[in-house]
């Protein structure tokens, strides 16, 4: 079982330091805001990281708007010329048309936990008892269960997917198939937004003010734990995302097709 | 000129949604084989009876009404994925529904979109808010899929729709422009909804959450930000959000259709809804210049919903902001 980090800025490596040796791979980037895309300079300085610690590279890329698509041509563009055999793992059909069209040589792409769509929300969990069995079914299971959706990967050298540790547990068959998984954990995302709540989160009289407006990253100096009796878990919104916390690894990981565990020392945003 | 594409839950409904102002009608079907099969696990996004037509014999009467006016007709297979289990059942639906003449099927995943492409049913394909499309190379990787039409994300500025179609050419885009302004980008999110009054089972992101706030910022501040968390308790999603105002923007942009969320309302809301859409529409016609228009616009959706305008009801709130350029992050 290939084990790598996901650190989602330069500073959390010393969050792994200590144990850097028990990592052979570190995924670098942002899944969830295109304002945290990393700097060049700063994706230059983790890949001197990864090449000094013996690791191989993943970067991380997140949904995009026109704007922020350019942004990431540019760090393609750094990391075609730097980096030989690095994954990129894409959240965005967008971005993977990107990479087809001008990096197929240059990357291998890994397509996202966000573009796996299954249902994360805690509550299931306190159906799933009372569920038929194709509920349940359907709840553990994805449309890449279609050979059509598989075709469609590997046509395209996709040969990855990426999985969230969700609480009602994952029932793939992907490793029959010619596709392997990685597991990130402990950190499963739910859901995401662009009205993103930190946005002058603590500015008074701004309380009900939501939409997609400039920011200035408070994202980066806020964590809010959110609980209601009937969410069987906490609940950790990080500036534009709210996710879960589930550290139980499942039994059933060779099954799956899961290779790869990511793990996440901290919230990644 | 842009085109109005609005909801119909019954055949009733449909001649008067039309009058209303509608080009375009889009709708459910239930499916009891569906339904008894995997309950919660929906087929459409909207599994309550109230959101869909009964039978196919209802759609294909809505058809023909439709089509009677020279409206055409979208039916939705939009669930976010579905299983290789759940294609008989599935394809056994679309091909009843094409039978009964609709024109257009409004799918969310890739693996349905790549099966009906396949198929070669001769029905156009367009891809729903499901399919997450935030930029122009997401709606041409769907247009090479075989999509006729893309749904642009909830959560896009209006700069940014405007960025996408420089980009794109030979496909229909659209916007939402009344109802259901999920806090969330729909495609994205996996809280489980269901239509129930049961705090249960509601919108996860409308429960009242009590907040814990983690930061070395000081207390007076920790504290209004976790009031901030607490927003969507406050308003209801559902409040009458609106986005007609940037009509005037979408129009110079040359956007195909905006969309009407509206499944399950009943029929003098849809009605209300499409009336104040084409009006707008209408005056627009007259070429007002843009003050001329949001002014025209705010006074009838208050007039209207009985409401004022509000940022967090706003789908394009920077319209209500000073200066449109100020909404960018100018720091790259």
């Amino acid at each position: 079982m290939e084990k790598a980090v996901y650190i989602t800025k330069i500073d959390d490596i010393n969050e792994v330091m200590n144990r850097i040796s028990d990592f052979s791979r570190v995924y670098f980037g942002n899944e969830f805001c295109e304002r945290l895309l990393p700097k060049r300079e700063e994706l230059e300085e983790m890949l001197v990281f990864a090449k000094e610690n013996g690791m191989r590279f993943t970067f991380v890329t997140p949904y995009v708007t026109n704007q922020g698509l350019r942004i990431l041509e540019k760090l393609f563009e750094y990391l075609s010329k730097t980096d030989e055999s690095c994954e990129v793992v894409f959240n965005d059909f967008g971005v993977l048309k990107v990479l087809l069209k001008r990096y197929e040589d240059d990357f291998k792409p890994v397509m996202g936990r966000l573009l796996i769509k299954m249902k994360r929300g805690p509550r299931l969990m306190n159906l799933i008892d009372i569920l038929p069995e194709t509920s349940v079914r359907y709840f553990r299971s994805y449309s890449l269960d279609t050979r059509i959706f598989r075709d469609f990967l590997l046509k395209n050298k996709i040969e990855r997917v990426e999985l969230d540790n969700l609480l009602q547990g994952v029932h793939l068959n992907l490793a029959n198939h010619g596709i392997s998984a990685s597991l990130y954990v402990p950190y499963a995302y739910i859901t995401t937004t662009r009205a993103c709540l930190s946005i002058n989160c603590d500015v008074l009289g701004k309380e009900d003010d939501v939409g997609v407006f400039p920011c200035k990253k408070e994202c980066q100096r806020y964590v809010f734990y959110l609980r209601n009796r009937i969410m069987p878990v906490l609940l950790i919104r990080k500036g534009n995302t709210v996710f879960f916390k589930n550290e139980k690894i499942p039994e059933n990981l060779e099954k799956i097709g899961v290779d790869r565990i990511v793990y996440e020392p901290k919230i990644p945003l | 000129m842009i085109r109005v594409l609005a909801p119909v839950d019954k055949v009733e409904e449909v001649e008067e949604v039309i009058r209303s102002g509608a080009d375009e009608l889009y709708c459910g079907v239930l499916s009891r084989d569906w339904l008894l099969k995997y309950t919660i696990a929906a087929l459409n996004r909207r599994p309550h009876p109230a959101c869909n037509l009964k039978s196919f014999k209802e759609l294909k009467e809505c058809v023909e009404i439709a089509h009677s006016y020279g409206v055409p007709l979208a039916l939705t297979v939009n669930e976010h994925y579905y299983i290789n289990e759940q294609y008989p059942i599935l394809l056994d639906y679309i091909e009843k529904a094409l039978d009964a003449g609709v024109d257009s099927l409004i799918v969310s995943d890739l693996a349905l979109l790549l099966t009906l492409r396949d198929m070669r049913l001769g029905v156009k394909l367009h891809v729903s808010t499901g399919g997450t499309t935030f930029n122009s190379e997401t709606v041409k990787f769907y247009q090479e899929l075989g999509a006729s039409r893309v749904q642009l994300d909830r959560h896009l500025t209006i700069q940014e729709i405007r960025d996408i179609h420089e980009e794109i050419s030979g496909i229909e885009t659209g916007v939402f422009i009344l109802n259901s302004k999920c806090a969330n980008i729909d495609g994205f999110c996996t809280f489980l909804h269901f239509a129930s009054s049961d705090p249960a089972y509601t919108n996860a992101c409308m429960l009242p959450y009590e907040v814990q706030v983690e930061s070395f910022e000081d207390d007076e501040k920790k504290v209004v930000a976790g009031i901030r968390q607490q927003v969507w308790q406050r308003y209801h999603i559902d409040d009458r959000p609106c986005g007609v105002c940037a009509l005037y923007e979408f129009n110079e942009i040359g956007l195909s259709y905006v969309k009407i969320v509206g499944r399950g309302y009943p029929l003098q809301k849809k009605v209300t809804d499409v009336r104040f859409v084409r009006m707008m529409l209408n005056f627009l016609e007259r070429k007002p210049t843009k003050e001329e228009f949001r002014k025209t616009a705010r006074k009838f959706y208050a007039s209207t919903y009985r409401r004022p305008c509000r940022i967090t009801m706003c789908y394009y709130p920077e319209v209500m902001l000073d200066g449109e350029s100020s909404l960018h992050n100018e720091d790259r």
